[in-house]
């Protein structure tokens, strides 16, 4: 090996590739049964009629018919679109201010941001059950409890996910705002500039990439809430519409997808299919779309 | 004048630090509330959530013994199963994972990038997308047993550590 090393690259990397089925094969098995293999499987289920795997039958694009027609999904699709922006601005405002707050060097920073980040611990289902109780403890004060109306199941699910988030995307923040060059903040303060004017137009512009993970974290955790939607309300409460079809007023996309997928409905599993590749291309989509627009607007050093 | 400017800082800092702590005492409170529930009876944990387990309400302990053994798969079992996932996949991911990205990062080749690029493709598809063909190639395979489970897990993974090496 030593004496390889010595040579050209190429006989290195050909000496490397020798060894490449028992570096690359663990990795690569795996990643074909848990990820290419059910993947290229379910866009061709999305076009199936199946119960099992085994008696699918293909029947074209009915499924992408149905799920456009489906007005639960619908329904769901606005829902989260909904809750993924309103969630997004609270959380990446209120995590902004808390970690600036935290690095201005007041006393016990150090303990804020470990309460702050706790939550962060928590799994998704406990977190939902916990919330559950608690709203229904103070809900229940006025007859009323969480399952009974949509509002308070959406304010519900937004206190929760700030609750959560709020801790980890500040943990980010913080990070970028101590990376803001000291130099440069003490040439806007000789300058004469407000503490407002260097926040907004030294400070942010710096910290501009980390932005753009946390708003890129927020938009697709937002939009691939799954836990918390089903332990806190679990879609419910439930609105039967005329043609007999059931809209769960609280429950999100990927909610409703899971929802489809084991329903008693003998013909659901492709529309379910169907509706997850929808539900992908749009997360996939929405994520590049932001991804490249931030980038555009972040500051070179 | 500058003494002014800072002691006035100083003051804005200390209101600061208060209003954080007060904030920060909020945010401890429903981990709190379910602690307090814990020790609750069943039906005072609905009608008086935020009451301390005090004099008939409480349980003292019985809960948590119940909650260890109760049913068919005690929670006690869930632990371990959870433990034993936990430690086998890391191992698995962490001696797996970096073996493939060291090879990607040295070897140069078409086939490489195009594993890279699935890699970093499989982060951005969310889970509905793979779960039922996931599930059934599972159980058509036997990994569906607590001591398999790892290498699915394994196969979900590699996008995050391919990417950060």
């Amino acid at each position: 090996m030593k004496s390889k090393k010595s040579n050209a690259t190429n006989s290195l990397q050909k000496a490397t590739r020798r060894w490449g089925v028992l570096f690359m094969g663990p990795v690569l098995i795996a990643f074909i049964i848990g990820f290419v293999w059910p993947f290229i499987q379910g866009i061709w289920l999305s076009m199936c009629q199946f119960r099992l795997i085994s008696d699918a039958k293909f029947i074209g694009f009915d499924n992408y018919v149905k799920t456009f027609q489906d007005a639960s999904f619908r329904h769901a699709f606005w829902y989260t679109a909904m809750f993924a922006i309103v969630s997004l601005v609270i959380i990446n405002v209120l995590a902004f201010i808390v970690a600036y707050i935290l690095t201005l060097g007041i006393k016990g920073s150090n303990l804020y941001r470990t309460v702050f980040f706790m939550p962060n611990l928590i799994g998704g289902i406990v977190l939902g059950y916990i919330w559950s109780m608690i709203f229904d403890g103070i809900l229940g004060r006025y007859q009323t409890s969480i399952l009974l109306e949509s509002k308070y199941g959406f304010w519900g699910l937004i206190i929760l996910m700030c609750w959560q988030q709020i801790g980890y995307m500040m943990i980010i923040y913080i990070a970028g705002l101590q990376n803001v060059p000291g130099d440069i903040l003490e040439a806007a303060r000789i300058d004469g500039a407000t503490s407002m004017q260097t926040l907004f137009k030294v400070t942010i512009p710096n910290v501009m990439s980390s932005f753009t993970i946390c708003i890129f974290l927020s938009l697709t955790n937002g939009f691939k809430l799954f836990d918390q939607n089903l332990a806190l309300t679990g879609g419910q409460p439930f609105i039967i519409q005329e043609g007999g079809t059931t809209i769960k007023t609280t429950e999100m996309l990927a909610l409703n997808i899971y929802n489809t997928f084991y329903s008693s409905n003998t013909t659901s599993q492709g529309v379910a299919q169907a509706k997850a590749v929808i539900f992908f291309i749009l997360v996939a989509g929405l994520g590049l779309l932001q991804l490249s627009y931030t980038r555009k607007r972040e500051v070179q050093q | 004048m500058k003494k002014n400017t800072i002691s006035a800082m100083n003051r804005h800092k200390t209101i600061l630090s208060v209003i954080l702590a007060v904030v920060s005492i909020v945010y401890v409170l429903p981990v709190l509330a379910v602690v307090l529930n814990s020790f609750k009876q069943n039906t005072y944990v609905k009608t008086d959530t935020f009451a301390l387990p005090m004099g008939e309400m409480s349980a003292g302990f019985s809960n948590f013994v119940k909650g260890m053994t109760f049913g068919n798969y005690p929670f006690v079992n869930s632990v371990l199963y959870s433990v034993l996932i936990t430690v086998l996949s890391t191992f698995l991911i962490l001696l797996c994972t970096s073996m493939a990205a060291w090879y990607i990062e040295r070897v140069n080749s078409l086939f490489c990038k195009a594993v890279y690029f699935l890699c970093v493709f499989s982060m951005v598809v969310p889970f509905q997308m793979v779960m039922f063909p996931l599930s059934k190639t599972a159980d058509k395979l036997h990994l569906n047993t607590p001591w398999t489970i790892p290498v699915v897990y394994l196969g979900s993974v590699p996008g995050l550590q391919s990417s950060c090496l």
